[in-house]
């Protein structure tokens, strides 16, 4: 009967379930609506796709092993997500240099805007930026959060983010302004 | 250059267009998850048996070990008792002025105990019911010194009845000779075992006073 009883204990047999929260079909879901941001995301404030999979991995196998982390009174499925994406990037930046601070204010070398692709120079400008005040950028132009959902990502207060996108935006006005005519005419 | 205004801004960085998601992304979390919890399941069967079973194991085997030590104890305890032949004469009686174990083993009889083939060892109270001359005045045994006191014989009575042997157990060693004397007056009637007579060992006490002198079994 112990036998009988151990092999059937929810802990044993279900693990991922031991707590109430998300079914994993409820997560494949959350996957498939939420993968793109969550790539792009990792690949825009790393600059790596290698390490971009990796990230978008590690955070969905999170929330398999931890489906009651994700509380909807507390934000939507993309900020959280995204939230869990910006930390195991924090992660990955500690431990690949541990003794340095990540800076919001590093200075970075301008990129050359002479050639490539639009694209490229704008990813090149952002990836200059230091990377709070990148993930800031990010959050806000290509997540589109508001100031409060991005204070509550990268756990600070909206002061500290409006003040970082400011410098942040300046820069890359700067920075792109050899971009002027290809940015798209209102239609 | 002047820089770009804000909503050139936004119009340019809209310009960095997204890559696609690897098709290999959706395999790796699921199928690695699988794989990971296939893989730590029996981690978690280890650390669940280490948290519930052991313990209930530890226990059991306690248990086991404390119902061994005291069975063997008792069991220890019962062969010392049914390897030793002699007890205690036991007191009490349940017949009157009858033969003593009559037609039952001695051994199981709550007064009697056999020695031997021809003796048998007997409570005082039962050897006393066997007493033929108790109701006739004895001669009276007066402490020469006007010693008072009790001694203690143990008595050996033949298969006829007649005391052939008394020795002193405890008492004024002045008594003793005059106890022994007083004890080998005594007659009994024959103890029977299973219809042949035999021979008796009893204890009996021997009371002086300075004007009667009692004899008397043991009471116990």
């Amino acid at each position: 009967m112990l036998l009988t009883t151990w092999t059937k204990h929810p802990a044993v047999a279900e693990p991922r379930y031991r707590k109430a929260g998300m079914t994993e079909d409820e997560i494949r879901r959350a996957f498939h609506e939420h993968k793109d941001a969550v790539y792009n995301f990792a690949l825009r404030l790393t600059g790596s796709r290698s390490v971009a999979e990796d990230l978008a991995q590690d955070c969905f196998v999170e929330l398999l092993r931890n489906p009651s982390a994700y509380v909807p009174q507390r934000g939507s499925m993309r900020v959280f997500l995204i939230g869990v994406t910006r930390n195991l990037v924090h992660r990955r930046w500690r431990q690949e240099r541990p003794t340095e601070a990540i800076d919001d204010d590093a200075l970075i070398a301008v990129p050359d805007m002479i050639s490539g692709s639009i694209s490229n120079h704008v990813q090149a400008a952002v990836q200059s930026l230091p990377p709070l005040q990148r993930e800031a950028v990010l959050l806000f132009e290509y997540q589109g959060f508001s100031l409060e959902e991005i204070a509550a990502v990268v756990g600070t207060d909206i002061g500290t983010v409006k003040s970082r996108l400011h410098r942040a935006r300046s820069r890359l006005r700067r920075i792109l302004a050899p971009l002027r005519s290809h940015a798209q005419k209102p239609q | 250059m002047d820089p770009l205004n804000e909503d050139e801004l936004s119009e340019v960085m809209q310009q960095w267009t997204p890559s696609p998601v690897p098709a290999t992304l959706e395999a790796r979390i699921f199928g690695t998850e699988r794989k990971q919890a296939r893989a730590s399941w029996w981690k978690r069967r280890i650390s669940y048996s280490i948290r519930i079973s052991v313990p209930a194991l530890l226990v059991t085997v306690l248990f086991i070990l404390v119902l061994g030590v005291f069975a063997f104890r008792f069991s220890r305890n019962l062969a010392t008792l049914a390897r030793r032949p002699d007890t205690q004469i036991p007191a009490g009686l349940q017949t009157r002025g009858q033969p003593t174990v009559s037609n039952s083993t001695p051994n199981s009889h709550p007064d009697a105990l056999r020695l031997d083939d021809h003796t048998l060892a007997v409570s005082p109270a039962a050897a006393d019911r066997n007493l033929m001359n108790s109701a006739q005045p004895l001669k009276p045994l007066v402490g020469s010194s006007g010693l008072q006191g009790t001694v203690r014989l143990e008595v050996r009575i033949g298969s006829d009845g007649i005391v052939t042997d008394a020795k002193v157990i405890r008492g004024n060693a002045a008594l003793a000779q005059a106890a022994i004397e007083a004890a080998k007056q005594r007659v009994y009637r024959p103890t029977l075992l299973n219809g042949n007579p035999m021979a008796v060992v009893s204890q009996v006490d021997v009371t002086f006073t300075l004007d009667v002198t009692l004899i008397s079994s043991v009471m116990q």
